[in-house]
């Protein structure tokens, strides 16, 4: 499968208080689409700020990220912007959307701001028909404040791919939810996944996790371990899959 | 605590902490200043008039008038007693100074008059004037152009005395710029050289004491005694309105200041409290009492309204005192000047901040602790605010967002809209004021035809009174035919005005009359009814009608040189002539014929062939040299003469106030998109993670305050006509006008300004919204 992101010796390092935190040391590792990848570790160890390094939603001290061939670290703001309006999409734990705006409308946001030609209708049509497969089109004229919290990420995540992304990066999509809506939020993440697009995320949660295709393990900055779940099929008891991954995970004092 | 707390607001919402202090020192700068000018004028001019001595009600008269009006004032059971001065009518045409020019009438005095004192520059009384001395009041001092030490001609027939100019006069009665005569003051050995020669013709004031001015007025009007004009003392009072209106303008502005203020401070705590939802509930939770809450508030902003007006008051003082400084060439204000006006209206500014800080604060009584444990959320559905819809839209995304931000959230951006129209407001008043004072439709409020040029000559349009309607109807002839000579096609105009007087049933008044030569009554503005066409048909204006009580088709007696006569009332009009009297006659009458009055009308010329703009520059220049000895005006030139320098303070005025209002949105703009950025950082991360460029962010932000100002000045210029009645109107209808259409000064008000404004505003909006470039999408994660 071909690599679609490819992320070598990365450092991120903030500086507070005058001192400094390397929060990435020499980070590598490669995607390869139609992968579903989770990213876990304790509080603190950098997941989430390694989403956001190579998705170029923050900057890089050092090291390359190159997504779907591009250096992601020499590309101009508006690039960037550009990038991660056409061929990313993003879940995040909290739910933000715009409040003054219907379920539909947040949706087809980013399609209207791409202005790719596509037409009106058009966008409305990719909107609806995102919300019909993940069954809430019944809220698509609702008001945020009218829907559930599983309703409200399962927008999000229709929100990340009305543009048709490569690739979704999702920082604990699931970490405000409770379990059916967790359940039925990661259903749609593998059902995504399973056509093709390719997945990264964060999570805390081994139920989630072992819904991936691969996790990385992550502790003070430096992965420390990878553990491949491909290995059990489709089919496979989902138990059997937690119980892995869970027994992989106590090797690291998780 | 509380200023540790205080403390730690103020370093965190350093931005909004500062332009809010900014709004209450100017707040408080131009109420103390506003206020104290006010109340120190009008003390000061109250003090003014009794150090005069000015007498309650003053009479005009004539030398063939004085016998008839000594008898009656000696034999008037009013009366308490009286003093009278005879005084030398001059005119420009006496005066030889150089290169300036003395305008307007005047009358020669000297300093041993019996009915009033004068002062000095000094606001002294002045008690002495040397031979070859002459005094002037400010308003001929400076509009001449003299310095002291200047030497001036007096000049009739053979008759020649040159004077030194020693200094400048302040003249109770006669010193407002708004009284058309003007007094100079000699010594009692040249008063009586001149008088001697016979070269100038004579006028008495008489000064009349008495408890009952309205009684002495009317028995004088029912004797049918003569005389050129009569004046209250509290007519000369209100001739010295003018002289506070630059004071009512700041007071006006600082009105508008403080509720702007009030504005601002209503948004930023509403900011504050939502910010804050979490320190308030957890607070409550562990015990401290709202009041304690509220107090945290009220602590902040009183701190920044003592601040703000202590500064202001400071700054009051030098502001005071140029305004003062307008006034103190006309009046006498030694002895008078307080700072305690100024700190009184700071306490009333702190007072003010507090009193509706109180109120705003009352939203804490809302938060609950659950509110600090659940993240503001207490479960509670919202209804949907927005209105658009961006599925059915075909706006850019930036744009919908600004638009869709203004409808949804219209309670705080209307809030904005009021600032922002208040600013415009207060610069279109203004600016619609002065370009109808200096407008040449101005002149047929003084009851003037509308006409090409006028001609002024003081001796000369005297003259014409003097001689009567045929002398004035073959000089009009002349004149015509002079200029059709040269090529000019016209029609010569004059306005013949005299003083009659005026009765209906019981009730009696004198007024001034007006009767058109060279032109028709048709040709002049009325309100109601039909113009004067017959010989015994008159309009008169609404203040004359209410004073003698008459309406349209009631038959009213005037008195005239002896003679009564009955005329029937056919319209009604307005008129800014003597605070709105007036009498019009139709051309037909044979009312006026000629009088001795000191009235300098011009003589007025109206093209009959309609010439272009550049035609009629060129005839204007012809005319100045075929008229070497009258002073050639516009219409709009010579309304400026005859309301002196109102619309020269009125033009400062509103460049300072110009500039104050562009700085004021600006400062409101920074603060608004500061407000935005902080309060709507977790949305601004948000969509720049979903592809948003800061630019689009930085357009949708200053989208929303164009559109805000945009709105704001349309709804400005919609509602300043009724606004402009309501405020500058009141002015003119104090004057005698009661209805006045504002003239606007297109490019002004539809270009100039609006562009001033959304330039500057947006300006301050884009640096200040450059901020969104600082907030990332990695964010997202940090905020709540």
């Amino acid at each position: 499968m071909k690599t679609i992101l490819s992320v070598k010796d990365l450092c991120k390092t903030y500086i507070v208080n005058k001192r400094q935190n390397n929060v990435l040391k020499n980070v590598s590792f490669e995607i390869s689409e139609g992968e579903m990848v989770a990213v876990m570790g304790p509080s603190g160890s950098g997941k989430s700020t390694l989403l956001y390094s190579v998705s170029g939603m923050d900057n890089i001290t050092a090291g390359t990220v190159e997504f779907d061939g591009r250096d992601i670290g020499k590309m101009k703001k508006r690039e960037l912007a550009r990038l991660r309006l056409l061929d990313m999409g993003f879940v995040f734990q909290q739910m933000l959307m715009l409040k003054n705006l219907t379920i539909i409308d947040n949706i087809i946001l980013p399609a209207c701001q791409a202005n790719n030609g596509r037409k009106r209708k058009e966008r409305v049509e990719a909107g609806e028909r995102l919300m019909h497969k993940l069954g809430i089109i019944d809220v698509a004229d609702n008001d945020i404040n009218e829907v559930s919290g599983g309703q409200l990420q399962r927008a999000c995540i229709c929100r990340s791919m009305i543009n048709d992304p490569k690739m979704i990066f999702a920082d604990e999509p699931t970490g405000a939810l409770n379990s059916s809506a967790s359940n039925e939020v990661m259903s749609e993440l593998n059902r995504i996944n399973s056509e093709g697009t390719t997945i990264m995320l964060v999570t805390h949660d081994v139920k989630v996790a072992a819904k991936c295709s691969r996790v990385m393990y992550i502790v003070d900055g430096d992965i420390c371990g990878e553990y491949n779940l491909e290995r059990y099929s489709e089919n496979s008891n989902l138990r059997e899959r937690e119980r892995c991954l869970a027994n992989w995970l106590m090797e690291f004092g998780w | 605590m509380y200023f540790r707390m205080l403390k730690n607001d103020l370093k965190h919402k350093k931005t909004l902490n500062i332009i809010l202090l900014i709004f209450m020192v100017l707040a408080a700068n131009f109420i103390a200043s506003g206020i104290s000018t006010i109340l120190t004028v009008t003390a000061a001019l109250d003090n003014y008039i009794d150090r005069s001595e000015l007498a309650p009600y003053m009479v005009f008269a004539n030398e063939n008038q004085s016998e008839a009006l000594n008898k009656f004032l000696s034999e008037s059971d009013k009366v308490k007693s009286y003093k009278s001065d005879d005084h030398l009518i001059v005119t420009s045409d006496n005066f030889t100074a150089g290169d300036k020019i003395i305008e307007g009438n005047g009358i020669l005095g000297t300093i041993n008059i019996k009915s009033q004192k004068f002062f000095d520059e000094h606001d002294n009384v002045l008690e002495t004037v040397n031979d070859g001395e002459i005094y002037m009041p400010n308003k001929s001092f400076d509009t001449a152009g003299f310095k002291f030490g200047d030497k001036v001609t007096i000049k009739s027939g053979s008759t020649e005395m040159t004077f030194t100019v020693k200094g400048k006069i302040k003249d109770a009665f006669l010193g407002s710029p708004f009284m058309g005569i003007t007094r100079f003051i000699i010594s009692d050995k040249d008063y009586k050289r001149l008088k001697n020669s016979g070269d100038f013709a004579g006028m008495y004031l008489y000064a009349v004491d008495t408890d009952d001015t309205a009684g002495v007025n009317s028995d004088l009007i029912s004797e049918g005694i003569g005389v050129t004009q009569t004046v209250t003392k509290e007519a000369v009072m209100t001739t010295y309105t003018m002289d506070i209106v630059t004071a009512v303008i700041f007071l006006v502005v600082s009105v508008c200041l403080i509720i702007i203020s009030l504005i601002i401070m209503r948004f930023t705590i509403l900011f504050t409290l939502q910010e804050e939802y979490r320190e308030i509930g957890i607070m409550k939770a562990i015990g401290i009492t709202e009041r304690r809450i509220r107090g945290l508030y009220i602590v902040k902003y009183l701190a920044l309204a003592v601040a703000g007006s202590a500064i202001g008051f400071v700054m009051s003082i030098p502001l005071q005192n140029i305004f003062i400084a307008q006034s103190s060439p006309n009046i006498v204000m030694s002895g008078v000047t307080s700072l305690w006006n100024n700190v009184l209206s700071c306490i009333f500014l702190v007072a003010i901040v507090v009193l509706f800080c109180y109120l705003f604060t009352r939203r804490v009584i809302k938060f609950s602790p659950v509110d600090a444990v659940r993240s503001g959320s207490t479960g509670e559905r919202f209804k949907r605010k927005g209105v658009l819809r961006l599925s059915k839209s075909h706006i850019r995304p930036a744009m919908f967002l600004a638009i869709n931000d203004i409808i949804s959230g219209i309670k705080t951006f209307a809030a904005l809209i009021l600032i922002f129209t208040v600013g415009v407001l207060l610069i279109i008043i203004p600016a619609n004021t002065i370009s109808t004072l200096k407008s040449d439709h101005i002149l047929r409020l003084f009851s003037i035809s509308e006409s090409d040029l006028y001609l002024l000559n003081d001796s000369e349009c005297i003259k014409l009174h003097r001689m009567g309607t045929e002398y004035i109807e073959n000089y009009l002839e002349n004149i015509e035919t002079k200029l059709r000579e040269n090529g000019i096609e016209s029609k010569g105009v004059f306005e013949q005005v005299s003083s009659v007087y005026i009765s209906y049933k019981d009730k009696n008044a004198c007024s001034l009359s007006f009767k058109g030569i060279g032109t028709t009554s048709d040709q002049y503005d009325y309100l109601e009814g039909t113009p004067p066409v017959e010989e015994n048909e008159l309009s008169l204006t609404y203040i004359t009608a209410d004073a003698v009580g008459a309406k349209i088709g009631d038959t009213v007696k005037i008195k005239y040189n002896g003679v009564e006569k009955d005329f029937i009332v056919t319209a009604m009009y307005q008129s800014m002539n003597n605070m709105g009297e007036g009498i019009r006659f139709s051309e037909k009458a044979n009312i006026i014929d000629s009088n001795d009055g000191m009235i300098d009308v011009p003589v007025q010329i109206k093209y009959t062939d309609s010439p272009s703009e550049s035609e009629k520059q060129s005839r204007r220049e012809l005319i100045e040299k075929l008229y070497p000895d009258f002073t050639v005006y516009s219409g709009g030139e010579y309304a400026s003469f005859m309301m002196g320098n109102i619309t020269d303070s009125l033009d400062s005025s509103k460049a300072l106030i110009v500039t104050l209002v562009v700085i004021i949105n600006m400062l409101v703009s920074v603060l608004m998109v500061k407000t935005f950025l902080i309060k709507e950082r977790a949305e601004t991360a948000m969509l720049k993670s979903l592809g948003f460029k800061s630019s689009d962010v930085i357009k949708r932000q200053v989208l929303r305050i164009g559109i805000v100002l945009l709105v704001s000045i349309l709804l400005a210029l919609l509602v300043s006509e009724p606004i402009s009645q309501f405020t500058s109107g009141k002015v003119f209808e104090f004057m005698g006008a009661s209805r006045i259409e504002f003239e606007m000064n297109t490019f002004e008000i539809f270009i100039l300004y609006p562009v001033i404004l959304f330039t500057s505003a947006m300006l301050s909006s884009i640096i200040t919204a450059l901020g969104a470039r600082k907030i990332t999408s990695s964010e997202i994660n940090n905020v709540d």
